[in-house]
Order: C-alpha cells, then sequence, then structure tokens
C-alpha cells in the first residue's frame, strides 16, 4: 500500500469516526468540541505526555513488528500480546533474582535479552503446533495469550509475591540501577528511537532486499516459494521465532523502563494494539509506525481526557476502535467478482 | 420427421470490441447429433452459452418451438427443455452424488427426500446406463462418473429435448469415449437432440449427423447430414485454405494419429539420463500411488507419459521435482543419486518444470513478469543486499526465447494476466535456463493452436540440444506424435516404455484403463 | 462424593451452553467458508446486553431479543467488512473484538455490582430425578434446553434442506453455487450475521442464567474457544455435544477440585479450558483434516480470482 493512499484513507477515516463518536459524547452530555479540543491540548506543550506517547509506542510498534514479520511469510500471529508479558515477565524475575545488584550496563541487556528468549520460546510453542501437528496458528496464538494471563496471575500471587508488598498480588521491583534511564520531564527514553528504527529496517528489508524479495514470495504463494526451491518450513520458523523474540524483548523494555515490578495486569494490551495497528497498515512497515504512534496517542489522552471532562477513559478506547474499524471500512474489494 | 425445435438467425456476440460470433444460423430438429467443431477460440464456447442463455444476446434472433426469445436466461432454456452438460464439472467433491444432484436440479423441492431423490435417479441411471453409486462422493469417482452426474442432473428434468455437451471427451480415456459415443446414439435414437461442441475430428466422424465449422467467429461451412465427410475435409475447413493444411504438426494433432518412425533408433534406452528404480510415491493420504515402479529417460529424448488424470501425475513431477518425497526406491540423475536431494540442488543440476497450474503453483500475487523471471529462472545481479532490477530487465528483455514465445511485457502484474500468458511466462522462463531435464505436465492445455504449435517447436528444440524431456498429457494424438517413447500411469503402476511401432490408441487405451497383468 | 459428581455435571453443563451457542453459530458461519473470530465479541456484547434489559426489564424475552439484534450486527460488521471492503477477516474479528471490549467496558461500569432475577431453572418433571444426571441435564434455565436441540436444529438444516446444501456449497465450491443461481454472497452474510446472534444469545445465558453479574470482558476468550472447537468437531453439528461439554467439564474442573482440595493452585487450574481445547485441537489436526470445506483451505491464498 502506498503511504499516499493511507495517509488520504487514515484521514476520511478518522474525520469520519470523529464524527460517529461526537454522536456518542452527545450522549453522554459531552460537548463534542471541547472533547476534542482536550484531545489536541494533550500534547501540546506537554513534555510529560508526549514522553508518554513515546513510552506507549515503543513496545506496540515492536509488536507491530511481531505481528507483520510472521505475516510477509504467510504465517498469522495472535500471540503477540502473550508473547510481550512472558517477555515483561521474564524480565522481572531476572532483573529481581539474579541480576540483583549488577550495574545497569551489564544487567540491563541479560534483562531484555532473556525477555527476547522468553518471547521466543512463548512463541516456539504455537509454531511447533503448526509446523509438526498441522495447527491453525491464529487459534493456537489466540488461545496462548489466555493461557499466558494465568500463568502471571499464578506467579504474582505466588511464586514471585513481593514478601514486602502487604500481601498486593504484585512482585518484587527490580533495583535502580537496572531501570532503563529516562528523558528528564517523562518516562520515556531511547528505546522509541529503537522501535522506530526497527519497523524501518523491517520495512527496508522486505521492500528492497533480495532476503526480502524471496520472503514475500513464501507469504504470496507458498507452492510457488517451494518450486522455487525456497526451504519454506525454515523461513517461517525463523520469522516467528523472530517475531516472538521481539515482542518479548518489548515487554522486557517495559518492565525496566516503566513499569518495574509484575502485576496482573501489567503490560496488557500493548502486544493487542500492536497487532491491531498493522492489521490496518497493509503490510507496510513505514505505515505501521504512523498507526502505532496514532494508536498510542489517542490511548494516552484518553487518561487526560478523563480529568479534564470526567468522561471515563474508556471512552478514547472507543474512539480508537471506532477509527480502526473506520479504515477497515474504507478498503476496497481485493478481488475481482 | 421434421420437428425443429430451435432456430437461431444471425447469432452475433460482441466483448468489447472483439466479435466472438457473428451471422450464425442454423436449426436444430429432434433425433440429431450436430457437431460444432473449430479450433480453440473459435467461438463455439461463447456461442453455446448464448444458445443456453447464460450469455445475452446481442444481435439475431433466437427460436423455441417457433417462438422468438425474449427474455432469456439458464432458467427459461431448461423450462423450454435445453440441457447443458459442461465441460468443468458443476460438482462439488466434498458432496455425495444424491447431494450434487439435489443442490442442482429445480425441481427437487426445498427438503431433502433423500429416498425419493435416489429412487428417480436409480430409475435414469438405468435407462440411459449411466451408472453411478449415488451415496459415493465425489471426489472418489473418476471423470466418465462425474460425467454421468453432469448427464443426470439435465435429464432429471422430463422436459429436456436438447442436449449440448461442450467438449465432453477430453478428460476421458479412450475406451470411456467410446462408450460415450455409443450413449450419444442412444440418446438420439430416444429422440434427443445433441449439440456437441468438440475439437476431436475423429469422434465428429463417427457420430455426428451434421456438422457445422466455426472458424473465426461464423460460420463457414456445414456438412449436412445428406453429405459425407471425411477428418481431411473438416480439418481443412477448420483451419482453411491459408494455412499449410495437412502438412503441419496440428493437422496431426487434430486428425487420427498415423504413425511415426522412431528416429531415435533402439541404442538410446541404453544411456539413461534420469533413472527412477523401484520408486513408491505416497499421495496426500499416504496412499501409495505409485507403488514399486521404474523409467528412465535419456539425453535428448522426449519420454511421453500417458494416463488417465488422477493416477499420480502430480504426485510424481512434484517427486520428481524435489516437493514431494520418495518413500522407497532410487532417483538418479546422470549417475548420481538425488533421491533426497531439495529442490534448489536439482534446480543447480538443471532440472527445470512446468507444472499442470502454473497458476497455483508458479504465481505470486502482486509481482510484475520481471520479477517472475528473478525466480529460479534469470540468475541476477545484485547491488548489495538489493536485486539489480534494471540490468535484469534489460538482459531479459534481450532474450531471444522471450521475444518467440512472446512473452508478456515485464512491468506487468502477473496476476492480471490471462492463462495462457501466465504459461507463456512460466515457459520462458523454464526454458531460459537450457535445462537438461525438462518436466511439462499438461502444456497444451487450454491454449489455442499457434501456441501449442509454439509449445511443441519449443520441445523439439530442447531435445535437440541434447535435453530429456518428460511430458504429461492426457491427449493420446499429442503423446503419439510428440513422443519418442512412451509410459503409462495405471493401476499404482508405470507401463511401459512403449516404442512409437508399439503406439496404438486401442491398446494404450486399455493399459490405461486397466494396466497390463504380467 | 455423589454431591461433588453431580455438582461437577451440573456447572459442566451449564458452563457449556454457552461455549454451545457460539460453536453452533461458527460452525454455520464455517460451513459457508467464513471463520469468525468476531463470536467473542458478539457473545461480550450479548452478556451485557442481556444483563441490562434483564435488570431494567425484568423481562428474558426482550433480553435475548436484543442481544440476538445486537450480535446480528457484530457478525453484519464482520461479513460485510470482509467481503465488501476486503478485511482480513482474522484482523477485523480483532478489531470488532475490541470494538465490542470498549463499548461494553465503558457502559457496562454501571451495571457491575447489581443483581437480577435472571434465568431460573426449570425442572422437567420426572426427568429430573434421574440419578447423577437428572439434575444436570434436567433441571437447567431455558437458553440451555434450547442448546440441547441447537445441533439437531442446525444439523437438520444443513443436510436436509436446501439451503443448508446451498450454504455448505458456499463452504464448499462457490463457483458451483453461483452456476446454479445460488446468491453465494448472499447466504454468507446470513450464516455470518446468524453466528453473531448464537453468540449473543450464548452470552445472555452467561451473563443471566450462569453467573448473574456482569463483569468487564466477561467472555474471556470463550469465543475463540468456541471457533477452536469448530475444527474439533470437523464441522460436523453432532459432535458439538462432545465439544461444548468438554469445554464445560474443564470449566468445572476448578470448583471440583476446590471442593477436593487438590493442590494445584487456582491460577493453573483456570488454565484448563485453554489447554484442553488446545490438545483436543493438536489430536484433531495430526489428522489432515479430511471433512475441511475447501473454502476455509483457501483462506490466506488470494489466488482464486483466476479460475
Amino acid at each position: 500500500m502506498k503511504i499516499k493512499d493511507f495517509v488520504i484513507k487514515a484521514l476520511i477515516g478518522i474525520a469520519a469516526s470523529f464524527g460517529i463518536f461526537s454522536v456518542f459524547l452527545l450522549t453522554q452530555q459531552q460537548n463534542p468540541l471541547v472533547v476534542y479540543k482536550t484531545l489536541i491540548m494533550c500534547f501540546v506543550n506537554n513534555r510529560y505526555n508526549v514522553g508518554e506517547i513515546a513510552v506507549k509506542m515503543t513496545p506496540v510498534l515492536l509488536a507491530g513488528m511481531a505481528a507483520l514479520i510472521p505475516a510477509k511469510v504467510g504465517l498469522s500471529n495472535c500471540g503477540g500480546e502473550g508473547q510481550l508479558i512472558a517477555g515483561c515477565l521474564t524480565a522481572n524475575i531476572v532483573g529481581v533474582y539474579i541480576c540483583g545488584n549488577m550495574p545497569g550496563a551489564v544487567g540491563i541487556p541479560i534483562m531484555l535479552l532473556t525477555a527476547a528468549l522468553a518471547g521466543m520460546v512463548w512463541a516456539a510453542i504455537p509454531l511447533f503446533c503448526k509446523i509438526r501437528l498441522n495447527m491453525n496458528e491464529t487459534l493456537t496464538t489466540l488461545l496462548s495469550n489466555y493461557v499466558m494471563y494465568k500463568f502471571v496471575s499464578y506467579m504474582v500471587f505466588g511464586p514471585i509475591k513481593d514478601v514486602k508488598g502487604n500481601n498486593y498480588p504484585m512482585s518484587a521491583k527490580i533495583a535502580e540501577q537496572l531501570r532503563i534511564p529516562s528523558f528528564t520531564g517523562t518516562r520515556a527514553n531511547f528505546m522509541i528511537f529503537v522501535a522506530i528504527a526497527a519497523a524501518i529496517l523491517v520495512w527496508f528489508v522486505f521492500a528492497k532486499t533480495e532476503l526480502g524479495f524471496k520472503l514475500r514470495i513464501i507469504g504470496g504463494n507458498e507452492r510457488a516459494a517451494l518450486f522455487a526451491g525456497y526451504n519454506v518450513k525454515r523461513a517461517q520458523c525463523i520469522s516467528f521465532l523472530v517475531a516472538g523474540a521481539i515482542a518479548g524483548f518489548a515487554g522486557g523494555v517495559i518492565m525496566s523502563s516503566v513499569e518495574f515490578q509484575m502485576r496482573e495486569t501489567t503490560a496488557h494490551d500493548l502486544g493487542f494494539l500492536g497487532f491491531l495497528a498493522t492489521g490496518i497498515a497493509g503490510g507496510n512497515a513505514i505505515i505501521s509506525i504512523l498507526t502505532g504512534l496514532m494508536l498510542s496517542a489517542l490511548n494516552v489522552c484518553g487518561t487526560s481526557l478523563e480529568i479534564s471532562t470526567g468522561l471515563r477513559s474508556a471512552a478514547s478506547t472507543i474512539l480508537m476502535s471506532i477509527i480502526l474499524l473506520t479504515i477497515f471500512a474504507l478498503g476496497r474489494r481485493k478481488r475481482a467478482q | 420427421m421434421s420437428d425443429v425445435i430451435m432456430k437461431v438467425k444471425n447469432l452475433r456476440k460482441v466483448f468489447g470490441d472483439f466479435v466472438a460470433n457473428d451471422g450464425i444460423s442454423f436449426e436444430v430438429e429432434a433425433g440429431k447429433i450436430y457437431a460444432l467443431a473449430g479450433e480453440n477460440g473459435a467461438g463455439k464456447s461463447t456461442l453455446m452459452k448464448m444458445l443456453y442463455g447464460v450469455y445475452p444476446i446481442d444481435g439475431g434472433e433466437l427460436y423455441l418451438d417457433g417462438e422468438k426469445m425474449e427474455k432469456y436466461s439458464p432458467s427459461v432454456a431448461r423450462e423450454k427443455g435445453i440441457g447443458m452438460v459442461f465441460q468443468d464439472f458443476r460438482l462439488v467433491p466434498a458432496f455425495t452424488a444424491l447431494e450434487n444432484i439435489f443442490l442442482s436440479t429445480d425441481n427437487t423441492g426445498w427438503m431433502f427426500h433423500k429416498n425419493e431423490l435416489r429412487k428417480r435417479m436409480k430409475e435414469l441411471s438405468d435407462r440411459y446406463s449411466l451408472h453411478v453409486n449415488p451415496d459415493e462422493v465425489v471426489w472418489r469417482l473418476d471423470l466418465g462418473q462425474r460425467q454421468h452426474i453432469e448427464i443426470l442432473k439435465v435429464l432429471m428434468n422430463d422436459n429436456t429435448r436438447i442436449l449440448i455437451f461442450d467438449e465432453p471427451t477430453s478428460v476421458l480415456s479412450p475406451n470411456e469415449i467410446d462408450a460415450f459415443l455409443k450413449l450419444l446414439t442412444v440418446f438420439r435414437d430416444k429422440g434427443f437432440a445433441i449439440l456437441l461442441i468438440t475439437h476431436k475430428i475423429h469422434e465428429i466422424v463417427q457420430v455426428a449427423d451434421v456438422v457445422h465449422i466455426l472458424r473465426k467467429g461464423r460460420l463457414v461451412y456445414t456438412f449436412d447430414d445428406k453429405e459425407t465427410f471425411s477428418e481431411k475435409e473438416i480439418v481443412a475447413k477448420m483451419i482453411g485454405d491459408e494455412a499449410d493444411g495437412a502438412d503441419s504438426d496440428l493437422a496431426n494433432v487434430q486428425a487420427q494419429f498415423t504413425g511415426k518412425e522412431d528416429v531415435l533408433g533402439d541404442g538410446i534406452d541404453d544411456k539413461p539420463l534420469l533413472m527412477a528404480k523401484a520408486i513408491t510415491i505416497k499421495d496426500d493420504y499416504g496412499r501409495p500411488i505409485i507403488y514399486n515402479a521404474d523409467f528412465h529417460v535419456s539425453a535428448g529424448m522426449i519420454l511421453g507419459v500417458a494416463g488417465i488424470s488422477g493416477n499420480g501425475q502430480r504426485e510424481l513431477t512434484e517427486m520428481l521435482y524435489g516437493i514431494r518425497p520418495l518413500s522407497a526406491g532410487k532417483l538418479a540423475l546422470d549417475g548420481e543419486d538425488i533421491s533426497a536431494c531439495d529442490t534448489a540442488r536439482r534446480l543447480e543440476l538443471g532440472m527445470r518444470i512446468l507444472s499442470e497450474d502454473p497458476i497455483r503453483d508458479n504465481l505470486v500475487p502482486e509481482y510484475t513478469v520481471l520479477e517472475h523471471m528473478a525466480i529460479s529462472g534469470f540468475p541476477y545481479k545484485k547491488k548489495g543486499p538489493m536485486i539489480d532490477w534494471e540490468e535484469l530487465d534489460e538482459r531479459v528483455s534481450d532474450c531471444e526465447e522471450i521475444r518467440d514465445l512472446n512473452v508478456p511485457d515485464m512491468p506487468r502484474q502477473a496476476e492480471k494476466l490471462s492463462g495462457g500468458n501466465i504459461q507463456r511466462m512460466v515457459f520462458a522462463r523454464a526454458v531460459i535456463a537450457h535445462p537438461k531435464v525438462f518436466i511439462a505436465s499438461y502444456p497444451s492445455r487450454g491454449l489455442d493452436i499457434a501456441t501449442v504449435s509454439a509449445v511443441h517447436e519449443t520441445l523439439e528444440r530442447l531435445k535437440a540440444e541434447g535435453a530429456a524431456v518428460i511430458f504429461i498429457s492426457e491427449d493420446l494424438n499429442e503423446l503419439f506424435t510428440m513422443s519418442d517413447r512412451l509410459i503409462v500411469l495405471s493401476e499404482n503402476s508405470i507401463f511401459g516404455p512403449y516404442k512409437p511401432r508399439e503406439f496404438d490408441a486401442q491398446m494404450i487405451g486399455e493399459v490405461m484403463l486397466k494396466g497390463v497383468k504380467e | 462424593m455423589m454431591d461433588l459428581i453431580e455438582n461437577f455435571l451440573l456447572n459442566t453443563v451449564r458452563s457449556g451452553t454457552p461455549i454451545m451457542f457460539a460453536l453452533m453459530g461458527d460452525m454455520i458461519g464455517q460451513r459457508a467458508g467464513h471463520i469468525s473470530l468476531s463470536v467473542e465479541g458478539a457473545m461480550l456484547t450479548g452478556c451485557l446486553v442481556g444483563f441490562t434489559t434483564c435488570y431494567y426489564t425484568d423481562s428474558l424475552l426482550l433480553a435475548v431479543l436484543f442481544a440476538a439484534l445486537a450480535g446480528a450486527f457484530v457478525g453484519f460488521l464482520q461479513i460485510h467488512f470482509n467481503i465488501r471492503c476486503g478485511a482480513d477477516m482474522f484482523a477485523l474479528a480483532l478489531a470488532i473484538n475490541y470494538f465490542c471490549s470498549a463499548i461494553t467496558n465503558y457502559f457496562g461500569a454501571s451495571m457491575v455490582s447489581k443483581s437480577i432475577r435472571g434465568f431460573s431453572r426449570i425442572a422437567i418433571p420426572g426427568l429430573s430425578r434421574i440419578p447423577v444426571i437428572g439434575d444436570a441435564v434436567f433441571h437447567q434455565d431455558i437458553l440451555t434446553y434450547c442448546s440441547y436441540l441447537l445441533p439437531l436444529v442446525v444439523g437438520f438444516v444443513l443436510f436436509k434442506t436446501k439451503l443448508g446444501v446451498a450454504l455448505r456449497t458456499a463452504g464448499e465450491m462457490h463457483q458451483v453455487g453461483v452456476a446454479y443461481g445460488y446468491n453465494i454472497k448472499r447466504l454468507k452474510y446470513g450464516a455470518v450475521i446468524a453466528a453473531g446472534v448464537l453468540a449473543a444469545i450464548g452470552g445472555v445465558q452467561l451473563a443471566c442464567a450462569y453467573t448473574m453479574t456482569w463483569t468487564s470482558d466477561m467472555s474471556g476468550g470463550r469465543g475463540f474457544i468456541a471457533s477452536a472447537l469448530v475444527i474439533l468437531c470437523s464441522w460436523k453439528p453432532k459432535r458439538a455435544y462432545m465439544a461444548a461439554y468438554l469445554f464445560g467439564a474443564a470449566q468445572s474442573l476448578q470448583i471440583l477440585f476446590q471442593l477436593l482440595a487438590v493442590p494445584i493452585p487456582t491460577n493453573i487450574v483456570t488454565m484448563a479450558p485453554y489447554v484442553v481445547t488446545l490438545v483436543a485441537l493438536a489430536f484433531i489436526s495430526m489428522n489432515r483434516n479430511p471433512s475441511m470445506p475447501e473454502e476455509l483451505k483457501k483462506i490466506g491464498r488470494p489466488l482464486e480470482i483466476l479460475n
């Protein structure tokens, strides 16, 4: 999909969504204009909020790549959510119990690496099911997200529950020096640039390189790839595992830069938002940057909305989902009828 | 006895600028078999679709029982007693024969009364000897039986008086063809009118009462039931006087095979290039579709592969190409055991393939023709991690084979091309590589005469260059004309190789059907 | 001990009902060639709409009606955006589920601590006294009784009526359907909307008969499980009994284990339904699915454009 086409589509979609959302707002006794002004003012002259957008966008964008890369080779990875959380959990456990008092320069890379490995392992299970047992990976990855939710619940109520935590279901916090330093005045850190660079790299590989040319054949017509002599299974496996690792890495970043401890709902929805951001980007990683930005911005501004207008922050989620659906609705029938 | 059921006057059909049919007039009487002959693309199918109401008529008139048809459609046609048996069987493979009939006939009600329908089916089956097990799922039935279901569908309508058949014998074995032609005479004698579209001349000569010849959309000649006609005369009218006539390979392909000399001599069999010994290949369900068989091909030879569809042709090509594993036995190329080699290695060793379904097996959505050339075709140069597309474009466009085979332009999106063009593209890509072993799977399927000629010429050229060519086809005449040796896939075995002096339709037909008892 | 088993069976049936509804719904859709992962969102929406209607009107009929309408809307979004706008059916479904979650979270906030009278259990005279299973099978709410009939009704329609055969044709080889004048589009729309409706009614049972409460995201993946279970059933309606109550049993393990004081942590036990579904799916998938509707095999391969 060309970027220009997408931007036009997105603008129309957003405009239409704002229209539909206005109707909703009126039923909630809110003035749409006030609401929209608040949304926009949310990050004008507000360094902290801009930082928050970066904070959200980093894992969302990375999880988006975790969905996009397998899609290019014909696989559907809906498990970015669980893979990210697996990474988050692992980073916490490694950070608290293994890295303990190590200096940041050593501890942080270890945390992030193990987080990536955790994501990869969690992705390997549905991958195995697909390759060896011929199971549909969309369903297995979706269901495995729920298993990971329950696993985290088990962990924070049990094995990793913080003894100093007043018996609340949460883990211990990782040490100060193991936290990625943030830019002053915000919670954001340089990882946002890593995420954006990763997206650009993914785009470049698939759009311009020989490797990408071959990989896209697998996603376009698996049989054609077989007939061309490519090792399809190997390429698919590597792509899927890399995707899991990226999602896990994103979870590690979240743990060591903003969360610091694990609770039942830590890092929820980030992987999922990443999947959705890619879902409307039509397989184009650069566009995913834009959609990831949009979703993150709306998500962040939801909270400030609640503060100033009393409209529950759940409303901004409604707006986000309307925008997603409208962008889907603006697609055109791909097949000739 | 002249009951004219249908009459057409100056029928005309256009698609945009293209005139598919023009000025066609004839009558259809009960109790006669009308053959409609012409090469691929002459307009036969289009004409039939107009007679059945699938295509609207752009000019001229259609009369049924003397009444002019204004709002014509397939349901009106069926009501008036016209039944069409399609070439691409309109059957759902996962359903039983009975379910398919329930689905596709109008007068079976909203509820599925299995026993009643089964009774009706049996009645018709017995009356016309069209035996099919109503409760068998269609994917397990052979093509002859599937055709029986199609015919039964048409007969379920008690009004049916005219039966239109579109290329009915293209997928049948020689014995099934005989049975079918006999069936046509049974229908005729029972008072049906039969319209038979076909390009198989010798069948026309066998059964037709009247022969209409279509060329470039017009009805150019009619042999009516008072004349006698021979194959040569029919072919001559089909091609027109401009072409080379009886000389050309295509005349041979159209007409009955008349015999071929074994130019290679017996010695060639001693020096095989590709050899398969005691091979067993399993199908998608794990059953051995080819069991403990042997065959070989030598350099500079065309090995024809005959057999009823579904006897392992696809599985064999997939095995040769490395996509399907060999369950037992050995495959050797030039003395080297390649049984376990992957496709990439076989490509390196000089194997190329034209698959039976290039759209399914080779087409990548959104990729251009140029990009397809880069896939296992032309070696390309790289600029760092990127492919040098400009350089590739230049080299490909300069290539002789690309021009000769009329490959479509490089920047076009391959998925938007016609079937024939896609075939040309894939064929050219394979041939450019000057392969040592070339597997051509049903290369002429669905192509017009000119392209089929070009394909045959190219295969001959490959053979002259010393390649071993494996040529799979369902058309015995084509196989007899092109092959130096012939093997037959049947009964989970490979029979042959037969030499040209042994090429006889009757004998080979029997092998295709029942194999050979050792 | 007997009490325990009876209790376990009772819960198995009760918690199997929402799955049965969603499962049969998606089976109809999948038989027509379309996988509706949005049955999750439809069920969730049905939960809230049903619960709210029960709370304000005490009318069970209205609850089912309004929920069905909501479910139909969800189903409509799923099929319409896919056929008309070319949206990928999985990404679209997840976006729809996100929308349903957002809407229900927002509007459901006020319903969280409310309680309703809901659907009461009706005992079938005589049969409900059968030892062991009587209570579980014949002493349930009316929606559960309806769910017993679903596989039979759906099976009848799919295999014994022209509508059903035409619908299956849409899912096996739609060109044949088109050739014989069936409106494939309309059939698919109908099937997927039916999936939404049934899933939503399942949601009504979940909120108004089983739990009698509303909590956010209460469907908890049941819709996805139902979609997966369609595969387990090899798309055959009668197998739904086995699949739905397999889930129900896995779900009820939690209560059973608690009562038996089995030392497996609760949170691990709650994984059971998902794990059981995955394992069951593994078994059936290894068997190369000979009964999978052909159109489903083509999903993700856009090459049927050229024929």
